[in-house]
């Protein structure tokens, strides 16, 4: 899937900065939107009819996002290379595999991240530390990866 | 027929120097279907080991096209050729495994020819340096362990050796260095912000030809010597004494360097001054240095003529005995001064990188090429003989680039009546003889 820019998202907001939205900026409201904390009927200006192409283009641009069953780790297979830093670098991965502590690739079912096929693929979510109830905000990962292939949704 | 998949674990990479010995490999149906923990290049190596540019059968040139022929007929064929020859070049070697190696050196010692490996474009200045002025080194276990301060220096692995980091340099929890990536310092140093560069904690961006120069700057301000340049080789003065009070002050620092320290202007001088800072670096704390050997046997090759010729690459046997003189006997060399009458490739695509004048040669003299997928070097051949491929569908053994050997497994089958490289090259030199009444 191909990720939505927040720059994007917010090219079709007003800019205005208004704040009627309960946010001070339009480029956090484009944030908020994405993180899927707010809709669209949450900015007033937007729902004028002067509007209504704007309006549009964002409900095109949002669907993905809206539709996504749940949030998680996206890996963008045309920027992965394999380089396994993020599978190394997992606290949550070197937990689970003394393997992975020591630089190799982990061997444990319960392993967040795996290189398969040459590319990362996120294999246990339920683990990863950033969408655990009590250990959340972990970007290890995003950190570490030099092609910025890892994004959160 | 029945579907069988197995998972084949602690399978040696045979793509890059990293040599990573924890792939796993899900063979189904005899072929490769997927792996594990491998980075893109190795995953490509182990997929694409059947298909597309895969060759299966021997070819031989006739009226100017290849057409299939038996391993018998490629072998004599290729025998013929060389035992005519009065000055044969074999050239390649470093993707393959150690004891093809030892043949191609018989070989070139039965023929009286040239023997060089891909070190004389990559890492060969890295082995004139050593040569004068010798290497403190370790093992990448060591990096691992204990390394908190690492440079790399005109290298990217994250492009070339896409695990060197994870597995190796930065991100392993070590000995004394528990916390992994937190413990370290990386530093990197090149003409261009590269991948690895966007990770580092210091970017140093050196002018292009510039390495000499600021090697110098470090060593004085290393010694704590003031100079007075505001920038030496687009660097500006207190950058470089920041830099060299992090090396001072570190407790194991490694300095990995690539082609840009070794195919700069300077070459070998370039290697000889950054061995010179390390040296200089362990009068106030530990440091060592480790050259970024490319293909996975490269340093193999580098091992297996040392201790069979005595020199680590471009050989010459045309006395008799071993003559090594890099710039009058190394493969570009004797191409450019037009003396090679006939070559013998093997595991490498010279055609590909070599100068175009050289090129220009090789195009004019019958080749020899043992190689497992089509490439430039084979569209010009006059005989090619597939073999197995090294790690994949033969065994062997192979060098990590810190010189560590490793047993490489075979995962799959061969194609039918594809032999590994080392009888492949036995059954020539065996041929050889035959032909030269020994």
């Amino acid at each position: 899937m191909k990720l939505v820019s927040i720059y994007k998202v917010y090219e079709f907001l007003p800019k205005t900065n208004c704040g009627l939205c309960g946010v001070p900026t339009c480029m956090a409201f484009a944030n908020k939107l994405l993180r899927r904390e707010a809709g669209l009927d949450e900015c007033p200006p937007l729902n004028e009819p002067a509007q209504s192409k704007q309006r549009q283009n964002l409900i095109e641009l949002l669907k993905p996002v809206f539709e996504a069953e749940q949030t998680g780790i996206i890996v963008d297979a045309e920027q992965c290379n394999g380089c396994g830093n993020c599978v190394v670098i997992c606290p949550a991965n070197a937990v689970f595999n003394l393997n992975v502590a020591g630089g190799k690739g982990p061997q444990a079912q319960t392993a967040v991240l795996v290189v398969k096929g040459g590319r990362v693929e996120v294999a246990n979510l339920k683990e990863c530390y950033r969408f655990h109830p009590t250990t959340g905000g972990c970007r290890a990962c995003a950190e570490s990866c030099p092609t910025q292939a890892i994004k959160f949704v | 027929m029945e579907m069988t998949a197995t998972v084949i674990s602690d399978v040696v990479c045979s793509f890059c120097g990293c040599l990573c010995d924890d792939i796993e490999v899900l063979v189904q149906d005899g072929k490769i279907a997927d792996t594990r923990h491998a980075c893109i290049l190795g995953a490509h190596r182990f997929l694409n080991a059947m298909e597309p540019d895969r060759i299966k059968k021997p070819l031989i040139r006739v009226n100017g096209e290849l057409k299939e022929a038996s391993l018998e007929e490629a072998t004599q064929k290729a025998a013929e050729i060389l035992a005519k020859a009065e000055r044969p070049l074999l050239f390649g070697w470093s993707t393959t495994e150690c004891g093809a190696q030892q043949v191609g050196i018989a070989l070139a010692e039965e023929l009286g020819g040239v023997i060089d490996a891909t070190t004389s474009v990559c890492h060969g200045p890295s082995v004139l340096a050593v040569q004068e002025v010798g290497i403190s080194s370790c093992t990448l276990g060591d990096v691992k362990n204990r390394a908190d301060l690492v440079v790399y220096w005109g290298c990217n692995p994250i492009q070339a050796h896409p695990r060197h980091l994870s597995r190796y340099s930065m991100c392993p929890r070590g000995f004394f260095r528990e916390r992994g990536w937190r413990d370290r310092t990386l530093i990197v140093v090149d003409v261009r912000r590269t991948d690895t560069a966007k990770l580092a904690t210091h970017f140093i961006q050196v002018n292009p030809n510039g390495d000499y120069e600021l090697v110098n700057a470090l060593r004085l301000a290393v010694h704590g010597y003031k100079f007075t340049a505001e920038k030496v080789a687009g660097v500006p003065r207190e950058e470089i004494e920041k830099i060299a009070e992090l090396m001072k002050t570190c407790h194991f620092g490694v300095i990995f360097f690539g082609l840009g320290v070794t195919m700069s202007a300077g070459k070998n001088r370039n290697v000889d001054n950054v061995i010179s800072l390390v040296r200089d670096l362990n009068a106030y704390t530990k440091f060592v240095l480790i050259p970024m050997r490319g293909h996975y046997n490269v340093t193999g090759f580098g091992e297996v003529a040392t201790w069979e010729t005595g020199y680590p690459f471009a050989v010459d046997f045309s006395r008799g005995y071993p003559r090594y003189n890099p710039g009058e006997t190394s493969s570009n060399e004797v191409l450019l001064r037009g003396e090679v009458d006939a070559a013998l490739i093997v595991a490498s695509d010279p055609t590909a990188h070599f100068p175009r004048k050289a090129v220009e040669h090789l195009a004019q003299v019958p080749v020899i090429v043992i190689e497992p997928f089509r490439s430039l070097t084979t569209e010009l051949a006059s005989v090619v003989i597939p073999p197995a491929i090294a790690g994949i569908e033969t065994e062997g053994t192979a060098y990590r680039m810190d010189h560590v050997p490793l047993r490489l497994r075979k995962v799959i089958e061969p194609p039918e009546g594809c032999l590994p490289d080392r009888e492949i090259l036995g059954m020539v030199l065996e041929r050889v003889r035959k032909l030269r009444g020994n």
